[in-house]
């Protein structure tokens, strides 16, 4: 029964996620059902629940907890003096019976429960619980399922990341999860702030759309941070999406999606705890729990609190390796599990972030925040690095299927967020403030039968931005937009014989700012055989860069920003078109389990806001795409689950990114390395009756040359080579897993201790000596592409009250 | 990273593909996904490459070594887990310890049988 009952929910799940409904219309439904069902004299409608286990197992303090009811579908409901007359519930576990006599019983049962009794009274609306027949342990089902999956099924090119997969590198939050993915590439922006951004088919992340829940994730002013703002222990699950994906989430994907599945109310585990910390300095804590409120709705906690307060400088170079940080984040989110397939989710998310890092001059011998905050406004003589972001979002997604028609549905989506960004990086200073909000209305539906189904919508987005830059006697300027964008979107799915499907979508976008946008998409998928599927992808998407906070890196340095009132007076949207194709085969090696998965894509921009940084090494350029911009990629991906201990993956990217830049100058892409390879290994051994086990995990990265910005003005002294070294990479990891509740990991990154060589350009390294006016004129801690701290160590523990279904 | 290559796949090709091999399906009673944990955990023994047993049509597929394992063994070890097959009969004894909902003797039921693997249903949440 357990098995039954979480498929259906996670159906059920998938089916309502994305298809909210608002509440006010969800009041109308309830009472126009209501009337329908009064209508017919003599007739009893009501619910049959079963007592689900979380109800149970919350554990010995929470007995007075009410205990979690789920509906149960397909239960046989009928009179006790008419064996013929039998009604069955609905896929929401109601029913609705006719014929009823004051006095009769009515016999409510179903396999695997007691059956029950009720005398009619003349009631019109009952709720019948079922206790279980037969005894169900705590043993279940747990299918042994790989830590990534590809479908073969999906139209779209979707690799799913599940727990087990985010635990094989204990990754602290979203930005660093994704070393041990071969379609993400991770890496530093610079030396001074420890951020990290990403990179999908050779292209910045902010190409990609990142979604939390479906709803917009980081974006805007936060696309580069807003990883950060995703602790690794919240998340559930992460699925990368290849391509310009669906038209039903907006217009600004172009190569890809990723959407984040956080731990919510459903998902989560009752209680999750997790401290880590790392040779670095860095201490963190994580927190998720769940709470049943009542049958209907449930909550979920989430906490994260990150302290960095040691100063390290093992390179010797006066400059941090780390930032001291200090951040909160907490979430709070609610689901409504309605009657009748209403749903909702409601989450509140604040965060607060402060990170400084620079000259260790700036900072004495301990960290103090107090001073820390000081120096925001108050710079030192030395240079230092201060940031500060808050960040309050609300979310609300509400769904309605229609009951007997569950391909039928309608949601709501609804975000808003408040974002202020402060920083001081040397003299420059810099404030961007961000009003976000969005909604979107989808409707879903079937032409005739379930093989031609569409869903259309429209959304609202309002996205208002308020930025000041101030760099020492040359700028200053107040950067003030609000875009408008109204739209509306299609989208139609054809499944043909399981052999072949089709997405087809296309949005129509009207921007205050530049005018109607199209954003056509098509996905589609041919099962060539039953093992293998070949899939195609063409899509546009578009967006408006936000270059202050994209180009993070930049503020580490003495570049100035040149350009800036040229690309803002007439602002133009970044414009891109993406086509791919995949094929993924699943097979059998040595009567094991394995897959290949092939990948080519190709972006090309219509129009990008350029960031030259090869003009001079004094300045950074913006213009508009004058000529080409595209990038190319290629992806070879091998996993085997080679032993009964043993699973081993082995991947290969390739990627050529290439925008034209002015003045003739290189038009390879900087930092996009061309070539990067990874093989992962990870041993288990058996399962222990407690839940005991030992894990371990391996990842070999080797990462290419990449081009770095031109360094030929400078003095012979300061330059760089053109392309950086290839190198390669080793983490480490030991799990010991004590029980289902406990377990503890212990690991190494970067074994080989590679470190970048002399990462700041302008900080003194050996015997060099720099002068001050000689640090003004070449300082430029962005040049970075590799590891600048070297072999670190960590350790973590995790402790909770597992869920009865998760094992 | 060539060489690393190399290495792993000469690593690999030593381990696993240098003995006799031998592939057999027969029928395992059982009844539920506690089973399939059950039968499946049971052949979680050296000699065994991979062991997949279906839930809806009861049989087990075993890929053995055979210098190590042969089919009565095989037998032997799904009925010292309890489960019968049309060999080997499970002792009372170890029937006995088998949990309710798993008494396939008796006819009990676990309900539903779909619990086989899902990995091409839970595609990520489309909008």
């Amino acid at each position: 029964m357990e098995t039954t009952t979480t498929t259906t929910t996670t159906t059920t799940t998938v089916r309502l996620n994305h298809k909210p409904f608002p509440l006010f219309l969800l009041t109308l439904f309830l009472g126009l059902a209501s009337t329908t069902f009064s209508q017919s004299s003599g007739s009893l409608r009501g619910k049959v629940l079963f007592e689900s286990h979380e109800g149970h197992d919350v554990g010995p303090g929470h007995a007075d907890h009410e205990p979690e009811y789920e509906s149960l579908p397909g239960a046989y409901v009928r009179w006790s003096r008419d064996a013929s007359h039998v009604e069955v519930t609905d896929g929401f576990g109601f029913f609705k019976i006719s014929g009823g006599i004051l006095g009769d019983t009515l016999l409510v049962s179903m396999v695997g429960y007691q059956t029950a009794g009720l005398v009619y009274t003349g009631q019109s609306y009952v709720d019948i619980p079922l206790e279980p027949g037969v005894e169900l342990g705590e043993a279940e089902v747990s299918a042994k399922k790989s830590a990534t999956s590809i479908s073969l099924l999906d139209p779209l090119n979707i690799q799913s990341l599940n727990r087990k997969e985010l635990a094989k590198a204990a990754c602290c939050n979203l930005s660093e999860a994704f070393e041990t993915n071969a379609s993400v590439d991770a890496s530093f922006t610079d030396a001074v702030t420890g951020t990290r951004q990403i990179r999908m088919l050779g292209l910045d992340g902010k190409y990609s759309q990142i979604q939390v829940d479906n709803l917009p994730g980081p974006r805007g002013l936060n696309v580069i941070q807003g990883l950060m703002f995703i602790p690794g222990d919240w998340v559930n699950e992460i699925h990368i999406s290849k391509g310009a994906g669906t038209v039903t989430q907006g217009y600004e994907s172009m190569t890809g999606q990723i959407n984040v599945a956080l731990k919510n109310p459903e998902t989560a585990d009752p209680l999750h705890l997790n401290i880590y910390t790392n040779s670095g300095g860095r201490l963190e804590y994580n927190h998720v729990s769940k709470h049943a409120i009542n049958r209907r709705w449930s909550t979920a906690i989430l906490g994260h609190a990150l302290m960095n307060n040691t100063l390290n400088d093992r390179n010797e170079d006066g400059f941090l390796d780390n930032p001291l940080k200090r951040n909160f984040i907490v979430r709070n989110e609610w689901k409504f599990l309605g009657d009748r397939g209403i749903r909702g989710e409601y989450a509140v998310n604040y965060a607060q972030t402060e990170s400084a890092g620079g000259q260790t001059l700036s900072f004495g011998s301990a960290a103090d925040w107090p001073a820390i905050r000081d120096m925001m406004t108050t710079p030192d003589s030395s240079w230092s690095a201060i940031t500060n972001i808050d960040r309050l979002e609300f979310t609300a997604k509400t769904g309605f299927v229609f009951p007997n028609a569950e391909w039928r549905s309608i949601g709501t989506q609804w975000s808003f967020s408040d974002h202020q960004h402060r920083q001081r990086f040397g003299e420059s200073r810099y404030t961007g403030k961000e009003r976000f909000f969005r909604g979107n209305v989808l409707y879903s539906d079937i032409f005739g039968n379930t093989n031609h189904a569409f869903t259309a919508g429209m959304s609202f987005v309002s996205d208002e931005f308020d930025e000041t830059v101030q760099q020492p006697d040359t700028i200053r300027g107040d950067y003030d937009r609000h875009e408008i964008i109204p739209g509306g979107f299609f989208e139609y799915t054809w499944r043909h014989a399981e052999r072949l499907s089709v997405v087809a979508g296309l949005r129509y976008d009207h921007h205050n700012m530049f005018g109607g946008i199209w954003s056509p998409r098509l996905h589609a998928r041919w099962s060539a055989t039953e093992n293998t599927s070949i899939k195609v992808a063409a899509g546009r998407g578009f967006r408006t860069a936000n270059p202050f906070v994209e180009q993070q890196g930049a503020w580490a340095s003495q570049r100035t920003w040149t350009g800036l009132d040229a690309v803002y007076e007439s602002l133009q949207p970044e414009i891109a078109t993406n086509v791919g194709v995949n094929l993924t085969s699943k097979f059998r090696l040595n009567f094991r389990d394995a897959s290949l998965a092939l990948d080519a894509y190709s972006t090309w921009f219509e129009n990008k806001l350029v960031v030259d940084f090869d003009q001079s090494v004094n300045e950074l350029q913006l213009y508009n795409l004058v000529g080409e911009s595209f990038a190319r990629s290629l992806q070879a991906e091998f996993n085997w689950d080679m032993h009964r201990r043993w699973d081993m993956r082995l991947a290969y990217r390739w990627v050529d990114a290439h925008t034209s830049r002015m003045n003739g100058k290189p038009s390879r892409d900087p930092y996009v390395s061309t070539h990067r390879a990874f093989s992962q290994w990870s041993y288990a051994t058996a399962t222990e009756e407690s839940g005991a086990q030992w894990r371990g995990d391996a990842t070999v990265q080797w990462v290419g040359s990449m081009r770095l910005p031109l360094t030929g003005n400078n003095p012979e002294v300061f330059q760089r080579d053109e392309y950086s070294p290839d190198f390669l990479q080793v983490n480490l990891q030991i799990t010991r897993q004590f029980s289902s509740a406990l377990s503890i990991y212990l690991g190494v990154e970067n074994l080989l201790n590679y470190k970048q060589d002399q990462p700041i350009v302008g900080a003194e390294y050996g015997d060099n000596s720099v002068t001050q006016s000689e640090f003004d004129a070449v300082f430029d801690a962005s040049m970075i592409y590799g590891p600048i701290f070297g072999r670190m160590s960590y350790v973590g523990l995790r402790w909770g009250i597992p869920s009865p279904s998760a094992k | 990273m060539k060489q690393l290559i190399t290495i792993a796949f000469v690593l690999v090709s030593i381990v696993s593909f240098g003995q006799k091999k031998a592939e057999t399906t027969f029928v395992v009673q059982g009844l539920c996904g506690m089973c399939e944990e059950r039968i499946e955990s049971a052949f979680d023994v050296p000699g065994v490459i991979n062991a997949d047993w279906n839930v809806e049509t009861k049989e087990l597929q075993v890929a053995y070594k055979t210098k190590k394992l042969d089919e009565n063994k095989l037998h032997a070890l799904a009925a010292a887990a309890g489960h019968d097959t049309d060999q080997v009969k499970a002792t009372d004894e170890v029937y006995a310890g088998l949990h309710g909902c798993c008494k396939y003797r008796e006819g009990a039921s676990c309900g539903d049988h779909d619990d086989h693997d899902h990995d091409d249903d839970d595609r990520a949440p489309q909008p």
